[in-house]
C-alpha cells in the first residue's frame, strides 16, 4: 500500500487493464494522481479490475469516484454519472466485480453507502495488446483533472 | 430409453467445464462424467523463450494461485542456474506462497462454497450465491473479505502487485522485507486468528447437518499425496520431498525426491476432456487414482508444527481416526490450512535473519534440465522445464494441482448422481450437489488443461442399449 492509498473521506479507484489498450485508462489516471499533491483526504487505488476485497475500503470512505473507460464513441469522450447501489441485481463477485454492485456488498456487509460518481472515457481501442488511442490518450490529462476537481469537492 | 442429463456450466469454480450423467433404462445413474472444455497451453508457449522469463510467464496461467505457479517455476530456474537461494529468499518465497494459499482458500471456502453451506443445497439458485450470502450472513461474509484481503495484502506488500508479480524471480527474490512491512503484517495477524477460529467453530458446528454429503461426496478410498519436511514429516508447502499413503495411512512412499517424479506419476489422457489424468504408477491406470489438496496434506502430514492448526488437525484426524476419507472435508481442511498459513507467516517474520538484504543469486545457465514442486492452494504443482546452453526452453511439462484430482473428482461426480440423481424427477438440490461435489476440490482449470498430443474432443451418441450409434471427433 502506498501512502495514497492510506486513510482518507474521498476514495479514488481507477481500473482497468493496460494491456488491452484505452482499458488501462482510469488505471494510468490513477497511478498520475498518485504523483500529484492531493488535498487532505483523498486517498487513491490503482487496480486491475474492481474486486469483492474493496467493498471495506469504498465502507470507509466518504465519496468514491470510480475511473473507468467504455466501448463507445466519440473516442475521449468522458462521461460523468453519479451511482446508486445495484441492490437486487447481483452480477458476479468472484473475478471482476461492477461499481454498483460493490457499492451494494459495501452496504449490505458493513452497512455503508458512501456517494459515488463514476467518470468514462469513450473508446473503441480495447485490442490485447495495444497501446493508448490518440484518443484515450489525449483525454488522459482531462481525466486527472476531474477526477481531481471532484475530489475537491468533495474533501472539502 | 437412454437419456443424458447434462449441467453446463459448472458454476463457482475456477474455469469452464460441463458435467455428463447417463441414465438406463430405468432412469438410474449409469455414468457420470466432468468434462473440462477449455484449453490453456503453457507448456507450448514457453518453448523458445529465455528460461529467467519463466516465472513472470507461468504465473500468467492463473490470476488466483499465481504465486505458486511463480514459485514452481522458480525453483525449476534455480536449478537451471546452479545456484543455491540465499536462505531469507528461501523464507520469504515461504511467506508469500503462505499468503497465496490463505486467500486463496477464503475465495474457495467463503465466496464459492459457504453458500450452499448456509443457503442450503435446496435454495433458490438465483440467491444462492456469494451475493446472496451478503444479504443474509453479513458477517460471514465480512469475514471472508477480511481474510482474502490479508492474504492479498501481504502479497502486495511483498511484491508490489496482487497479481502477476514479478517479485519472485529465479535465484530468489527481487527485493528485501522492511521492518516496516513486516511489522504492519505482525500487526494484523491477532484479528486473522479470530477470524479464523470463529469460522473453524462454526465450521464443526454445521457438520452434523452434512452427514448424508460427507457420506456421498467423492468418499472412497484413494492414495493421498503431498508435501513434507524431508526431516520430520511436518507439513510442507516449498523444499520438501513428496509422501504417498493409502487410505488406511499405511505409509506408501515416505518421501520421495521431486526430481524423481516421473518415476511415480503417469499421465493418461482420454479423448472427451482436456484435462489429463494423473496416477500413482506403481499401482497404473485408473487404480493408482490419489488425491492432492489440503484433505491430502492433512492425511499424509505427521504433524504441523503450528500450535492453533495442529490442536484443530488432531481433532479433524479423530474424524475417521486416521485418514479422513471424503472429499467434503476439503472444506474443513482449507480452514485449518489457513490457520496453519497464518502461524507460519508469523513464525518466519520473527526469523532473525528475515530483513537480511541478501535474497537472490545471480547466475546464468549452467545446467540443461530443472524441476521446481511446491505446494499450491488446490495441491502438489509441478513445472519441469528443458533449456539449450543459452537458457531457451526447449520442453515443459506442468503437472498442476487440479490435474492430480481428475480421477478422484470424476468418481466423486458418480458417486453423488448414484445418490441423489433420479432421472425420474429432477431437482435443483441434486443437480447442485453434483456439481458441489466438484466444488469440494476447489479445481482450478484454468492452470490445469493442456493436452498431450493432438487435441481432442469427442461426441457420442449413445442408443437405449448402451451402444454408440454415432462418434465425432474433433482435433
Amino acid at each position: 500500500m502506498t501512502a495514497t492509498e492510506q486513510g482518507g473521506a474521498v476514495l479514488i479507484i481507477g481500473y482497468g487493464n493496460t494491456l488491452r489498450g484505452d482499458d488501462g485508462l482510469g488505471l494510468l489516471a490513477a497511478e498520475r494522481l498518485m504523483g500529484l499533491e492531493l488535498p487532505a483526504g483523498v486517498r487513491v487505488m490503482a487496480r486491475h479490475q474492481l474486486a469483492l476485497e474493496l467493498a471495506e475500503d469504498i465502507a470507509n470512505a466518504g465519496v468514491v469516484i470510480f475511473l473507468d473507460a467504455r466501448a463507445g464513441s466519440p473516442p475521449g469522450q468522458i462521461d460523468y454519472t453519479e451511482l446508486e447501489p445495484a441492490r437486487g441485481k447481483p452480477g458476479p463477485l468472484e473475478h471482476h466485480v461492477e461499481p454498483g454492485v460493490l457499492l451494494a456488498a459495501a452496504e449490505a456487509i458493513y452497512g455503508a453507502t458512501p456517494r459515488a460518481f463514476l467518470l468514462t472515457v469513450r473508446s473503441d481501442s480495447f485490442e490485447p495488446g495495444a497501446p493508448l488511442s490518440e484518443a484515450g490518450e489525449a483525454s488522459l490529462p482531462e481525466l486527472v483533472e476531474r477526477a481531481l476537481r471532484l475530489a475537491r469537492e468533495h474533501a472539502a | 430409453m437412454t437419456r443424458t442429463i447434462k449441467i453446463d456450466p459448472v458454476t463457482r469454480i475456477e474455469g469452464h467445464s460441463k458435467i455428463t450423467i447417463q441414465l438406463d433404462e430405468d432412469g438410474q445413474v449409469a455414468d457420470a462424467r466432468f468434462h473440462v472444455t477449455q484449453y490453456r497451453g503453457f507448456e507450448k508457449i514457453g518453448e523458445g523463450r529465455p528460461f529467467y522469463e519463466m516465472p513472470g510467464l507461468m504465473g500468467r496461467i492463473c490470476g488466483i494461485c499465481t504465486i505458486s505457479h511463480s514459485l514452481a517455476s522458480a525453483l525449476a530456474c534455480d536449478e537451471i542456474m546452479g545456484v543455491r537461494v540465499p536462505d531469507t529468499a528461501v523464507k520469504l518465497r515461504k511467506i508469500i506462497n503462505y499468503a497465496s494459499i490463505l486467500q486463496s482458500h477464503a475465495l474457495s471456502f467463503y465466496y464459492l462454497s459457504a453458500p450452499d453451506f448456509l443457503l442450503g443445497m435446496e435454495s433458490d439458485p438465483a440467491k444462492r450465491s456469494l451475493f446472496g450470502l451478503l444479504q443474509s450472513h453479513p458477517d460471514v461474509a465480512r469475514d471472508g473479505v477480511a481474510l482474502r484481503r490479508f492474504g492479498q495484502q501481504v502479497i502486495e506488500w511483498l511484491a508490489g502487485k496482487r497479481i502477476h508479480q514479478t517479485w519472485i524471480v529465479p535465484g530468489g527474490v527481487a527485493s528485501p522485507l522492511s521492518a516496516e512491512v513486516r511489522d504492519r503484517i505482525l500487526a494484523e495477524l491477532p484479528h486473522i486468528y479470530e477470524i479464523l477460529e470463529r469460522g473453524i467453530v462454526s465450521f464443526k458446528r454445521s457438520l452434523e447437518d452434512y452427514r448424508d454429503e460427507i457420506r456421498t461426496f467423492a468418499n472412497f478410498p484413494t492414495l493421498f499425496m503431498g508435501m513434507v519436511d524431508a526431516e520430520n514429516g511436518l507439513m510442507e508447502m516449498v523444499n520438501g520431498r513428496l509422501r504417498v499413503v493409502d487410505a488406511r495411512g499405511q505409509m506408501i512412499v515416505e518421501g520421495f525426491d521431486v526430481h524423481d517424479y516421473p518415476t511415480y506419476i503417469g499421465e493418461a489422457v482420454e479423448p472427451w476432456t482436456y484435462l489429463k489424468f494423473p496416477y500413482f504408477k506403481p499401482h497404473g491406470y485408473p487404480d493408482g487414482i490419489y488425491r492432492v489438496g489440503p484433505l491430502a496434506r492433512l492425511n499424509i502430514a505427521d504433524a504441523l508444527g503450528t500450535p492453533r492448526a495442529e490442536t484443530e488437525w488432531a481433532e479433524f484426524r479423530e474424524l475417521n481416526r486416521n485418514v479422513v476419507l471424503s472429499s467434503f472435508h476439503y472444506h474443513y481442511a482449507r480452514l485449518i490450512e489457513m490457520m496453519h498459513c497464518a502461524e507460519r507467516i508469523e513464525q518466519l517474520l520473527n526469523e532473525p535473519d528475515i530483513l537480511d538484504e541478501r535474497v537472490r543469486a545471480q547466475a546464468g545457465p549452467n545446467a540443461e534440465e530443472g524441476i521446481g514442486v511446491v505446494e499450491a492452494p488446490r495441491g502438489t504443482l509441478i513445472h519441469h522445464y528443458k533449456a539449450d546452453r543459452q537458457g531457451r526452453l526447449t520442453w515443459s511439462n506442468l503437472i498442476v494441482s487440479t490435474t492430480h484430482n481428475n480421477l478422484a473428482m470424476n468418481r466423486g461426480v458418480l458417486q453423488v448422481a448414484k445418490q441423489y440423481v433420479d432421472g425420474t424427477r429432477l431437482t435443483e438440490g441434486m443437480l447442485n450437489r453434483v456439481e458441489a461435489v466438484i466444488r469440494t476440490f476447489d479445481p482450478c482449470l484454468s492452470c490445469s488443461t493442456h493436452a498431450q498430443d493432438q487435441l481432442a474432443l469427442a461426441f457420442e451418441l449413445i442408443g437405449p442399449d448402451g451402444t454408440v450409434l454415432d462418434e465425432v471427433k474433433r482435433s
